[in-house]
């Protein structure tokens, strides 16, 4: 449906400097993003970082108070601009689904297609993407969550958007059949071609299910990128601690090292104007810190059991106190005297640290 | 947010409602200021009578629908019949005013004829062989309305209960019958009754007996109808109704089942009062001369015969007979009074309603 | 994130922005129609002028007036409270046998005009004429109000929250009215605003029970006093109580609306042992539907047995069904095409003119049958003339009588339909109007065809309005049983009573059917 959008080299969604505030409280200070064309972009974020309202205020539901959105090189608000939902050409998959109680399956799935056999044809395409063809005479309350939500992905597809939004659309789901409709709506969303954006609080699925993430923290956007590049190199000390674990330390910076409590450790990058001997702060992954005998010593402290793997408290012998993730064959008891270093590099902002 | 353009909109509705109470403000005073009876009677005995009528009638359809038909078969005139409440219907004529749609309002009592009449809406009749048929005392002095049945005020006693029944009001007084009267307290002709003992006796004189009367613990009953059947079956010795209650009856149920007899009270006693159903010509009438013929009709030896025997009333056309069993209205010698007095029924409401009488 | 969107949400349950002129002009001239009988009022009001006018309300009598008939009044909407939430808790939630039937039997006194159940109860003693005897009348006639939204909307309720209540050591009776009827608040509410405005506006019960209430003085003062004037000034009166319960229950809701939390059940709880409440349930049962259903229904069928009686008039009872089938049909239809605007414009956007357009359509509400029909009097002659006396006049006349009751029913039924529904239908590439009748609307459906039931009910019984605007010659069910009745002749009256009766329950059953069927058996979601 969108092969014309695959060979679009230009983002389908810009957002730019968006602000919004209800009553007092500001929501949204100053958003940037970049969604390039046949992306999954996921908007990871808090509860009540503002991600539902800048993906109403994309979709049209909402005005911002400043800023601009622009769709396939369109805006559509922002700047004395103001389209209406119904001219955008934004898909929306709301949480829950949100399908239409009075209408069955087709009828959702058609409401925003012209009536035609051209219609029907493209209804029973959007099914079939969706894998739920057989199911087009259900209505909406005879159907288990994940078929709704994938009906609303298929109502959301079918006039062939430039944009899907999706809210949250597997917080609803129940923890077992949660990552089986998420695979089965990235795959259709993939199938289609089309371009998405998704928001969501949960980490895990942000980072496994999305080609590129924009972390949403204190109404802005403090990083955007790959899943893997957001981990590795976290662009600030906040967006390092919201996404997984980690340990931070003061350090200063020797030549092609920084010394900290857990040794010499390798930096990916250096911040700039930071020259030897300026004080730097390191964040360390717990599962980079690992057992080595001749490391840096330290006694073990208690353990947090997760099944595939653990994390125990390690007091340092100059006192300070890290966690390491651990392989559970690994794990010492309380007590039990270890070596630990850094394998890999690590993350070092010039912010002051806790040092200061 | 947008303060603006609400009080925009807020103003755009106050125009319109401005411009609305303008338009009603200026046809109200117009209709007010051109209010006032016709002087000029109509001769109906000339022309002929064509067309179509609307009768406001307060007696309802099958009481009536025979006398249409028959007019309707005698001239060819059609009648459109709007029954109701003969009070309702007064008050939509007063609020009508001359754009009412009505040619003849046909009342069940005087009061509201005389009300109509009272805000200059009733055209008025001609003497000769329409006003001069029905004795004064039944018609209006300024010739408005005419009456075209009576109903008389009787006590329905149980002969085995009251074997020496009261002959005036004021024997109902007697600690002998506390506890015994009936009456039916919404009843409009026992409110016409307490009208005319205002009337006769004034304020004082009537709060005094009504006083006297409600300390007698008389029963309430929700109609006529029930104070007579009370009476039948001995619960009550005597009930305040009517007269042609009894006839209903017995017309219903054989003479020889019913108990219960009238006794109708002394000459000039208030509590003798005649009442009347009555008939007008509306002035804003655009068919007067069928209209007039339609009440010219009501009058006639066959209409007033029909209400004789049918509903048992007396007819008020003289020389017409009332029904066999029924003593005459001369022979009555009711109380003497004019019936465009009765109109202030809602005093004696406030003054039955003062006395424990109408209302709990 | 859930704070968020609960915010969020919240602050936008109603726009506050100026509604869009497609919904905002159809409004306003609905209003307006509404407010017809306040321009007779205050016309006639003032026809002798201020001073009068003033000297006229600021009697004693005035205020006794409103002290009797707010007692009446008030006690009146408490006692349905108790008997309309109880009625809904038994049915909803009690394992008492026999649910299905009393379902809908409790709602069937609807179908019972308060003049007929009135009468019924005074023939068979006259004795219980007064506060108590109208205050039976009146609750029996009117409970249905709370009862029909109470136990749709404990049909809504999630089980879960009294399972957790009895883990916390709640015995079943304070779960019942602690936490259970609690939820239900903003449906007795409405219910009771409603049941309010009958009582000061109903004629029949006070009339026949003679209580001296405002209705029974304005009718009084038109029929008996021929003084429209003090009519109007009673009414206006009777205006500022309704202007009073509606602000009131408008500041009730909006404290409820506060605390609502949304969604809706996914299954369905069990029902709760009476154990040995269950006698005391069934006398209650037994008691209210034999006060208002049983004891007027018997009543007039014992009419027909009064004086053995004339033949049954069946092409007479026929023709009056059909008049009154086809006239309350017309008014409900008409009714509701009026309600649409005004409900919806109420359920989505707030500010001034929200409110007060919604509110404009309430006031008339506790003005007695005689003063609206009168008010259409005037408005007909004067601005409508060609049309006096005819149809579409006599539908206009019942729109103003009943708009509140479908006002109501429509905003409750979209408030109901999320607005996510409407986002997600413009984004579908539908204009906002659009969306209302492709999606707000239909999915509102069973709570507006409910409203348009109720229209259809009130307008099968009502007398005043029909007698003085109906076209000449209709004769309605009640304009027959009225006839009858005045002549005291019960035998010719019965079959119309019955047929009334009869034909006032299909529409209460149906009522019943579209606001409790929503909760299905089994609970409706699967996931």
């Amino acid at each position: 449906m969108s092969a014309e959008a695959t060979h679009d080299t230009a983002p389908v969604l810009e957002v730019r400097g968006l602000r919004k505030s209800f009553g007092d409280r500001r929501v949204l200070d100053g958003v940037d993003l970049v969604v390039p064309a046949g992306s999954i972009t996921a908007v990871l974020g808090p509860s009540g970082c503002g991600k539902t309202t800048l993906l109403r205020i994309v979709a049209g539901f909402e005005h911002p108070d400043a800023g601009t959105v622009t769709v396939r090189g369109v805006r559509v608000a922002g700047e004395g601009t103001d389209v209406p939902p119904e001219r955008r050409r934004v898909g929306v998959v709301p949480q829950e689904g949100a399908l239409f109680p009075h209408l069955d399956v087709r009828r959702n799935v058609g409401f925003g297609l012209p009536r035609g056999a051209a219609s029907t044809e493209r209804i029973r395409a959007c099914l079939e993407l969706v894998g739920l063809a057989d199911r087009a005479d259900a209505r909406p309350d005879q159907l288990s969550g994940g078929q709704q939500q994938r009906v609303a992905l298929a109502r959301a597809l079918a006039p062939n958007p430039s944009l899907v939004v999706l809210d949250e659309p597997f917080s609803a789901l129940d923890t077992a059949l949660r990552a089986k409709v998420r695979d089965e709506v990235v795959g259709a969303l993939r199938a289609a071609g089309a371009t998405a954006v998704f928001v969501t609080h949960d980490q895990e699925e942000a980072l496994s299910t999305a080609d590129r993430v924009g972390v949403l923290l204190n109404g802005r956007v403090a990083q955007c990128g790959e899943p893997i590049e957001l981990y590795r190199a976290p662009a600030s000390i906040e967006v390092a601690r919201f996404l997984g674990e980690a340990v931070v330390l003061p350090g200063e910076l020797d030549r092609d090292v920084v010394r900290c409590a857990l040794g010499a450790v390798v930096p990916g990058s250096v911040p700039p104007g930071a020259s030897s001997g300026s004080f730097l702060t390191v964040v360390v992954r717990p599962e980079q810190i690992v057992p080595s005998a001749d490391g840096v010593g330290a006694t073990a402290g208690e353990t947090t059991y997760f099944g595939h793997d653990g994390l125990v408290r390690l007091h340092l012998d100059d006192g300070t106190e890290v966690d390491a993730r651990w392989a559970p064959p690994l794990l010492p008891r309380p007590g039990d005297r270890v070596g630990v270093r850094v394998v890999g590099e690590v993350a070092v902002y010039a912010a002051p640290g806790p040092g200061r | 947010m947008s303060h603006r353009p609400s009080a925009r909109a807020t103003a755009a509705v106050f125009a319109l409602l401005a411009a609305a109470l303008a338009a009603c403000g200026g046809s109200s005073s117009s209709e007010s200021s051109s209010a006032s009876a016709t002087a000029s009677t109509i001769d109906d005995a000339t022309a002929t009578p064509t067309g179509t009528i609307t009768v406001y009638s307060g007696r309802t359809e099958k009481l009536v629908k025979p006398v249409i038909d028959r007019f309707t078969a005698a001239t060819g005139v059609t009648v459109e019949l709007r029954a109701g409440d003969s009070g309702a219907l007064a008050a939509q004529i007063l609020t009508e005013g001359k754009a009412s749609p009505a040619d003849v309002f046909f009342s069940q009592d005087a009061g509201a004829l005389g009300a109509v009449a009272g805000a200059g809406l009733l055209r008025t009749l001609p003497a000769k062989g329409l006003l001069d048929v029905v004795d004064p005392a039944y018609r209006a002095t300024d010739g408005t309305w005419v009456g075209t049945s009576g109903r008389v005020r009787v006590l329905v006693v149980n002969p085995t209960l009251a074997p020496n029944p009261p002959k005036t009001i004021d024997d109902l007084l007697a600690p002998a019958w506390k506890g015994r009267l009936g009456y039916a307290p919404t009843n409009a002709s026992w409110q016409s009754f307490v009208t005319a003992l205002r009337v006769l006796r004034g304020e004082e004189g009537a709060k005094t007996w009504l006083t006297a009367f409600a300390a007698q613990q008389p029963k309430a009953y929700e109609k006529n109808g029930a104070v007579r059947d009370a009476v039948d079956k001995g619960e009550i010795a005597m009930g305040l109704v009517n007269h042609y209650y009894l006839y209903e009856k017995i017309a219903a149920e054989g003479a020889a089942k019913v108990v219960a007899k009238n006794v109708y009270l002394a000459p000039g006693d208030p509590g003798g009062l005649v009442n009347v159903a009555g008939a007008a010509v509306l002035a804003s009438s655009d068919n007067a001369v069928a209209a007039q013929t339609f009440v010219r009709f009501l009058l006639n030896e066959e209409s007033q015969s029909y209400f004789a025997t049918t509903t048992f009333e007396y007819p008020l056309r003289t020389g017409v007979p009332q029904a066999s069993d029924l003593p005459t209205l001369a022979s009555l010698r009711p109380p003497k009074i004019d019936l465009a007095d009765l109109e202030s029924i809602e005093k004696t409401q406030e003054l039955l309603t003062s006395v424990g009488l109408l209302t709990k | 994130m859930t704070t968020a969107v609960a915010t969020g949400s919240r602050a936008r349950r109603r726009r506050v922005e100026l509604p869009p002129w497609q919904l905002l002009g159809p409004t306003v001239v609905v209003a307006l129609v509404a407010l017809a009988p306040i321009w007779y009022l205050v016309d006639q009001a003032l026809d002798r002028g201020w001073g009068p006018a003033i000297e006229e309300v600021a009697q004693r009598r005035t205020v006794d007036l409103v002290v009797r008939s707010t007692a009446l009044a008030g006690f009146v909407t408490l006692a349905t409270v108790l008997v309309g939430a109880a009625a809904a808790w038994i049915v909803a939630r009690s394992d008492l046998p026999g649910r299905r039937v009393l379902r809908v039997a409790f709602a069937m006194p609807l179908a019972v005009p308060s003049y007929l159940s009135a009468f019924a109860w005074v023939s068979w003693d006259p004795s219980i004429a007064g506060f108590w005897g109208a205050a039976l009348v009146l609750v029996a006639t009117s409970y249905p109000y709370v009862y029909l939204p109470v136990v749709a909307a404990l049909g809504r309720i999630d089980p879960a929250q009294e399972e957790i209540a009895r883990s916390l050591g709640w015995g079943e009776g304070r779960i019942a009215v602690g936490l259970t009827l609690r939820q239900a608040r903003p449906a007795v509410l409405a219910g009771a605003l409603l049941v309010a405005q009958y009582a000061y506006m109903d004629f029949g019960a006070v009339a026949t029970m003679r209580y001296e209430a405002f209705t029974w003085v304005v009718y009084g003062a038109y029929r008996a006093g021929f003084n429209p004037t003090r009519a109007a000034l009673l009414s206006v009166v009777l205006v500022a109580v309704s202007i009073v319960l509606v602000t009131a229950e408008g500041i009730a809701r909006g404290r409820v609306d506060a605390s609502r939390v949304g969604g809706g059940a996914a299954r369905r709880g069990r029902p709760v042992r009476l154990g040995r409440a269950t006698g005391p349930a069934a006398v209650f049962v037994v008691v209210v539907l034999g006060v208002a259903l049983a004891f007027p229904v018997v009543s007039v069928v014992s009419w027909s047995l009064w004086r053995g009686g004339e033949a049954v008039a069946f092409g007479e009872v026929f023709s009056a069904l059909w008049a009154t089938v086809g006239v309350s049909a017309i008014a409900a239809l008409v009714t509701a095409v009026a309600a649409l605007p005004v409900g919806l414009l109420a359920a989505r956007y707030r500010g001034w003119i929200a409110r007060r357009l919604e509110q404009a359509t309430y006031v008339a509400h506790t003005l007695p049958g005689i003063v609206l029909a009168i008010s259409m009097v005037y408005v007909g002659v004067r601005l409508l003339r060609p049309v006096y006396q005819e149809l579409p006049l006599l539908a206009l006349a019942y729109v103003v009588a009943f708009l509140p009751l479908l006002v109501g029913s429509v905003r409750a039924a979209v408030e109901a339909v999320p607005e996510r529904l409407e986002d997600i239908a413009r984004s579908l590439g539908t204009s906002r109007s659009g969306a209302w009748w492709r999606v707000t609307l239909p999915a509102a459906r069973p709570g507006i065809a409910a409203g348009t039931a109720l229209v259809f009910l009130a307008t099968m019984k009502e007398l005043p309005i029909t007698l003085l605007l109906r076209p000449t010659g209709t004769e309605t069910l009640a304009t027959r049983l009225w006839g009858h009745t005045t002549l005291s002749d019960y035998s010719a009256a019965a079959p119309f009573a019955l047929t009334l009766l009869v034909v006032a329950a299909v529409p209460t059953a149906l009522l019943s059917g579209l606001l409790l069927v929503r909760g299905r058996e089994d609970g409706g979601h699967v996931g």
